[in-house]
């Protein structure tokens, strides 16, 4: 045991808290000892001193204060996790909001969208000859490829060309040469 | 069995004489696909007829006559101006003047010379491709053409996927 233990359980000894055996050697020491003796008797004057103090009953409204007050603490206490959760579920639900409508305004502008080839296309039959169109649709299908039908056709005889060319000019030589002999 | 017989005969001779019944069947088809066509394509089709419609007589009359004669052409001739004109389309407008010069030559020749040309690649083109090829490797047009010129009409003469 020393001094500073005796010094750390005085208010323990005090109260009547400490075993038997340790307020014995607590009391041995602070008898031998000036330090711990000055200690146990300045905190034994307090004690006493407050024990002359006249226990009193707090005033009606101190209760009522106290319990306003934990009431508020405790409303704050839940406030501290409420208002961010309702701060995120407002912006959540204000996204949703611009989202959906966004949404319904692009969907409308694209049915418009959709339906304005389909009303250009009404005024656009009911100013050309339907029937002539589907007489020959085919033909219309395939315009670009029957415009150069006939170069595709004429290709086949580009090596021909010459040959007939040449056969001409050697009949015609040949011919002459008949004539001249 | 005899009626069906009659019935058959009596249809058939019906069908051959009425020479509009295959250009009935063309129609009721062609409704059909001009239906079931969406805006887009409806419109490219009326700017097309609109364009057909506007030009010259003549030319409309070409346009149908081509379009007769690709109809009238056996399958695999088909096929090979479809693939031809694929190629044709993909040459640069450099390559396809080229080829529209030396197509002058054929127009530029006498009813009787295209005739024989007519005739002449009536029996060539029953060669196979290998014969053809060396037929014309041994041409004089092959032999005043350069080697990329070559190249493009030996793709269009036999296009290839």
């Amino acid at each position: 045991m020393n001094c500073q233990w005796v010094k750390d359980n005085l208010s323990a000894y005090l109260d009547g808290e400490m075993s038997h055996n340790d307020v014995v050697s607590l009391k041995k020491h602070v008898e031998g000892c000036n330090s711990c003796g000055y200690e146990y008797r300045r905190i034994s004057r307090a004690w006493e001193m407050l024990d002359l103090w006249e226990d009193k009953e707090p005033p009606a409204y101190m209760k009522k204060a106290i319990s306003l007050k934990i009431e508020k603490e405790k409303t704050l206490y839940w406030l501290r996790f409420l208002l961010p959760a309702a701060a995120v579920l407002l912006l959540a639900i204000s996204a949703l909001l611009f989202y959906t409508e966004t949404n319904r305004n692009d969907g409308k502008d694209m049915i418009a969208k959709s339906e304005e080839p389909v009303l250009n296309i009404k005024k656009d039959i009911q100013e050309v000859n339907e029937e002539e169109i589907i007489s020959n649709l085919q033909l219309f299908q395939e315009k670009e490829f029957l415009d150069s039908f006939d170069t595709l056709k004429k290709i086949d005889y580009l090596p021909l060309v010459e040959e007939i060319r040449e056969n001409n000019i050697k009949d015609k030589r040949s011919l002459l040469e008949f004539l001249a002999a | 069995m005899r009626k069906i017989f009659l019935l058959t005969i009596f249809f058939g001779v019906f069908f051959i004489q009425d020479s509009s019944f295959a250009e009935d069947v063309i129609i009721i088809g062609n409704r059909a696909r001009w239906e079931s066509m969406n805006p887009e394509e409806k419109k490219r089709i009326i700017e097309i007829y609109r364009e057909w419609k506007s030009g010259p007589p003549e030319r409309r009359e070409q346009i149908k006559k081509n379009y007769e004669s690709y109809r009238e052409l056996p399958p695999e001739e088909k096929e090979k101006l479809r693939e031809r004109f694929r190629v044709y389309k993909s040459l640069e407008p450099s390559g396809r003047k080229k080829v529209e010069e030396k197509l002058k030559k054929v127009d530029s020749l006498p009813l009787k010379e295209k005739d024989e040309i007519e005739k002449k690649y009536n029996k060539m083109k029953r060669k196979s491709e290998n014969e053809m090829m060396k037929f014309i490797e041994r041409s004089f047009f092959w032999k005043s053409l350069n080697e990329q010129e070559r190249e493009i009409f030996r793709e269009l003469m036999f296009p290839k996927d």
